[in-house]
């Protein structure tokens, strides 16, 4: 959505952020996948070879640019409505209207993000990867 | 200009209140028990592995309906429909003279990972409206399928119309690819056979974070925050719990099914499309002639009513109706005005056929 509005500065922060520049490490992300995602997987096993942490690293990169523009998206809309001039919005008198409008925004940018193909891909390539990731852990350690 | 017209002293006394109705809430919340899978008197009637079927007398005099055998999704308990005595659908419809069987399915562990559609929608769905035949000496019964359990029950049903006297779906997809269904659009890319090969059983958690993700920000921080509303209203809280624990109670999906059911029907909509088999046995949804009710809900984010709708002109039964119930996926069950439409809806449906 362009409401006019320039990106924050944290966005434009993170465009240059190895999170969205590719800098990972691979091995330190394989060995704290589990972790963030799957606890009850187990240990990845080095020896097993990276193929399916590269391919996460990927795909959680490709996702979190995704994420992360939706939720700039988000607050674009926040302060568009903010701003807005219509009389027939009413005036925002408590942080609860606040709070609600927030939600309404972000829920707003999700849906615009979320029905994309490119974030049902890069959502599922994250899900495929962590299962590759996790196939090759689980056939390295037999 | 800007639509902020926020007092900052109004603000600080609007943000300590918050605080202390939080603090009170979960203060409250820790004193709750909501533990208990229902409210209804039950007995145990059928059981077939970790399914078990349930009887639920009638609470009023019997309405001469034949029973009512309901059959629940497997990605969530069935105790929604009996959550609490002003919420429960199977309360509602033992009040008006009905004899409803439950379907529970139980919680599948490793020893299930094999177990396929065929097992759950031929052997044990099947084995319980055999049962409840054999009990009442009947040919057919009325079958209520919910969500996922509607889409199975549409599949017995098409299998063994014979078995079925009248068909009720409730919030049940039929059409897996209408525009607006998210959880289907996010499945198409997902290799599920590889998943439930190097997962396995497929957790709970996963499609209860699934689910979420849906609406990140109402079902999670909103929702949270709306506690302060009801922080000093004990029996809200509870009921507040109790919806909680159901959320989260989800149980594991045996790898086999699982992986059957998303590719047959997110990914390849073959309920629609034809080319369904379950079991090597085709399922053609024109071979329900019964009667069929078909109930969903307009605001429904996880089942949209476009999902719903198409079972019109699949089936070749000549008496179709709909009932559309303006309220979300969940709201359907425990709301106020489901409560008071929803069971006399279906008990009149039935009584007159």
């Amino acid at each position: 959505m362009n409401t006019g509005f320039p990106p924050p500065p944290w966005f434009a922060a993170f465009q240059k952020s190895p999170l969205a520049t590719g800098g990972f490490d691979p091995a330190a992300l394989a060995a704290s996948y589990r972790h963030l995602f799957m606890s009850t997987a187990p240990a990845p096993n080095p020896a097993a070879g990276t193929a399916g942490a590269l391919r996460l690293q990927r795909a959680t990169q490709t996702f979190a640019q995704l994420a992360a523009g939706a939720a700039a998206d988000a607050g674009a809309r926040f302060q568009a409505a903010l701003a807005s001039t219509d009389p027939a919005l009413p005036k925002i008198t408590t942080l609860r209207a606040l709070h609600a409008l927030w939600i309404d925004c972000g829920e707003a940018a999700h849906a615009a993000a979320a029905h994309s193909p490119a974030w049902a891909q890069a959502q599922a390539e994250v899900l495929n990867a962590l299962v590759q990731l996790r196939a090759e852990s689980s056939g390295a350690s037999q | 200009m800007t639509r902020l017209a926020i007092d900052p002293a109004a603000a600080a006394a609007e943000m300590a209140e918050f605080s202390r109705r939080m603090a009170t809430a979960a203060s409250t919340l820790a004193t709750i028990d909501a533990s208990g899978e229902g409210c209804s008197p039950r007995e145990a009637v059928h059981r077939d592995g970790h399914a078990v079927l349930w009887r639920y007398r009638p609470a009023a005099a019997d309405a001469g309906i034949p029973p009512l055998v309901i059959c629940y999704a497997l990605v969530n308990r069935p105790y929604m429909l009996d959550l609490q005595p002003d919420r429960s659908l199977i309360r509602g419809l033992l009040a008006r003279g009905l004899d409803v069987y439950l379907l529970d399915w139980g919680y599948p562990g490793r020893e299930d990972f094999g177990l396929t559609l065929d097992d759950y929608i031929v052997r044990q769905l099947g084995g319980c409206i055999d049962h409840v035949r054999h009990a009442h000496r009947l040919e057919s019964v009325n079958l209520l399928g919910v969500c996922q359990g509607g889409t199975m029950s549409l599949c017995h049903a098409a299998l063994f119309p014979e078995r079925v006297r009248n068909l009720v779906t409730m919030v049940t997809p039929v059409d897996f690819h209408t525009q607006d269904n998210l959880l289907s659009k996010w499945v198409q890319g997902v290799d599920v056979d590889r998943l439930v090969e190097a997962q396995g059983n497929v957790p709970g958690e996963w499609l209860n974070a699934a689910f979420l993700a849906l609406m990140p920000l109402r079902l999670t921080v909103g929702k949270l925050s709306a506690l302060a509303d009801i922080a000093d209203d004990p029996q809200a809280l509870a009921n507040f719990l109790r919806m909680e624990r159901w959320i989260r109670d989800s149980p594991d999906q045996a790898a086999a099914a699982f992986a059957e059911f998303v590719r047959r029907f997110f990914q390849e909509n073959r309920l629609v499309r034809g080319g369904l088999t379950i079991g090597g046995r085709p399922v053609d949804l024109r071979r329900i002639e019964c009667p069929v009710f078909n109930v969903y809900a307009t605001q429904d984010h996880l089942v949209p009513p476009s999902a719903s709708r198409p079972l019109a002109g699949l089936t070749s039964s000549r008496d179709y109706s709909t009932f559309e119930f303006d309220g979300g996926h969940i709201g359907i069950y425990v709301s106020r005005s489901a409560q008071e439409l929803l069971p006399a809806a279906i008990a009149q449906w039935l009584a007159s056929r």
